[in-house]
């Protein structure tokens, strides 16, 4: 009862500030956007290269899918940035929710829209089949993503032009999509250890085992090392 | 405001320069820098796969597309930073000019754009470039889109207010380009501001003539002359006066 009430406050501190509300319903015109692009885009580009646009539809979900978390991510990092401003966090460090409670919520309220959205982004899409059950593993996958953003955003800024540096820099990760074309070694090697490179892979290797196994540690280890971060810096408190 | 100020016209370029060296410095603190030579790393690690006839469609696209225009984003975050603050205010009490304020934050933002392409160009490239044209190409659409950023953050109350009317103005500075798809030889499109200016930058790889870029480059000089005076002006009715 007591965590539905602040998902209401997250949703209406959402719709309060009209940036939040542009970022967080984005997923929701990205993906016809991109359906539109590559639907003039690719004829057109097909005229002047000889390979089929067709062969990288996997990338492209896969940087579609990405963009999610990292937006939702942002806006987390943006919502905590402004409760740490407003004092919010130290008010509730002190009630029986707790600090850490607060933290639950506002990574679950991200991890739950990053979910729904991965579905519809696939569903409007349509370019490239996979498995309900990969894809609910790549949603999930997805979730710790969006929550482990959301951190390091937190923890590097401390206003929010280092917020928007940050932003910017953790573009970075979604390079790593794209390191197999690449055939680079050492950037592959540096790319297993960014989550970004395993939603590819599992989305190109549809079940199998390895890419699942890895992306699945990959993921957990950066949430987990992110919270332990977060619960050691006390968040400026 | 300023004709309160003293006169001393030794001291003004001397004011600009320190200005210029406290925003660098506050940039460079921020980890602007930092973020784009990380990017610009990554840029150079993509383009090196690249073959020259890919290189000169791609790279003078991407260097529009985000070295030239980080200005926009990151003059909001910058100048509605220092409103909250405070730091706005105490422009009364120091001898800076506006006129000087917002050229330091315009020139310190345009320096990373030109650091970060000349990088990635210098390395990355190995065509003929006129670094000439990429250089006037650069500064002027970085100063464009700079200016533009600093209007709409001199109009915005917060930093999230900003980026909700900054995205209105990037789709229609941006998505313009596009038309040079399909309509590469209408010089008419060339009025278009972001379109003049990925022409300057793209006429640096593909060897523009000589006349249109004199052309171009004389039209986004105008235009920016018009665009910081327009600023100077709303600026200091709407933000200096208010404070």
């Amino acid at each position: 009862m007591l965590k539905l009430i602040y998902f209401k406050s997250d949703l209406k501190q959402l719709f309060r500030e009209p940036m939040m509300t542009l970022l967080f319903f984005i997923p929701i015109i990205m993906a016809p956007l991109f359906k539109i692009i590559l639907a003039l885009g690719v004829p057109f580009l097909q005229r002047y290269v000889t390979f089929s646009v067709e062969a990288y539809h996997n990338y492209i979900l896969a940087f579609v899918l990405l963009m999610i978390p990292a937006m939702l991510g942002v806006v987390m990092g943006f919502m905590l940035l402004d409760d740490k401003d407003g004092k919010i966090i130290e008010l509730l460090s002190v009630t029986p929710f707790g600090r850490n409670g607060y933290l639950i919520v506002r990574l679950s309220f991200v991890a739950m829209a990053t979910l729904i959205y991965t579905f519809y982004t696939y569903l409007v899409m349509g370019l490239y089949i996979l498995p309900i059950l990969i894809l609910f593993f790549i949603g999930l996958l997805l979730c710790f993503y969006g929550a482990s953003i959301g951190m390091i955003f937190f923890n590097l800024a401390t206003d929010k032009v280092k917020g928007l540096t940050y932003a910017k820099g953790l573009n970075v990760m979604l390079f790593f999509i794209l390191v197999d074309l690449l055939h680079i070694p050492w950037l592959t090697f540096l790319a297993g250890f960014f989550p970004t490179y395993w939603i590819y892979r599992i989305i190109e290797n549809k079940g199998t085992t390895i890419p699942i196994v890895f992306g699945l540690t990959v993921h957990i280890v950066w949430f987990i090392i992110l919270l332990w971060i977060t619960d050691k810096r006390k968040i400026s408190i | 405001m300023t004709s309160h100020k003293p006169r001393t016209t030794g001291a003004q370029g001397q004011r600009l320069l320190s200005a210029l060296k406290a925003d660098v410095l506050f940039q460079f603190k921020q980890g602007f820098y930092f973020v784009y030579l990380i990017l610009s790393l990554f840029y150079l690690i993509i383009f090196h796969q690249l073959d020259n006839t890919w290189l000169s469609y791609v790279m003078p696209v991407v260097l529009f597309m985000d070295p030239s225009v980080l200005g926009l984003f990151f003059i909001g975050g910058i100048l509605l930073l220092e409103k909250e603050q405070g730091i706005l205010s105490l422009i009364y009490v120091t001898p800076l000019r506006v006129w000087e304020y917002i050229l330091s934050k315009v020139i310190s933002l345009c320096l990373i754009s030109l650091m970060a392409i000349l990088f990635i160009s210098l390395i990355a490239y190995k065509e003929a470039v006129n670094y000439v044209y990429l250089i006037i190409g650069v500064i002027l659409t970085s100063v464009f889109f700079t200016l533009i950023g600093f209007l709409v953050a001199t109009r915005s109350k917060s930093v999230n207010d900003f980026f909700v009317k900054i995205i209105p103005w990037m789709m229609v500075l941006i998505l313009p380009c596009l038309l040079l798809i399909f309509y590469p030889n209408m010089q008419v499109l060339g009025l278009i501001p972001s379109i003049a200016s990925l022409k300057l930058v793209w006429g640096a790889y593909h060897a523009i003539n000589f006349w249109e870029f004199i052309i171009l480059t004389l039209y986004m000089i105008v235009l920016n002359i018009f665009l910081l005076k327009y600023t100077y002006i709303v600026f200091q009715k709407k933000m200096v006066q208010e404070n």
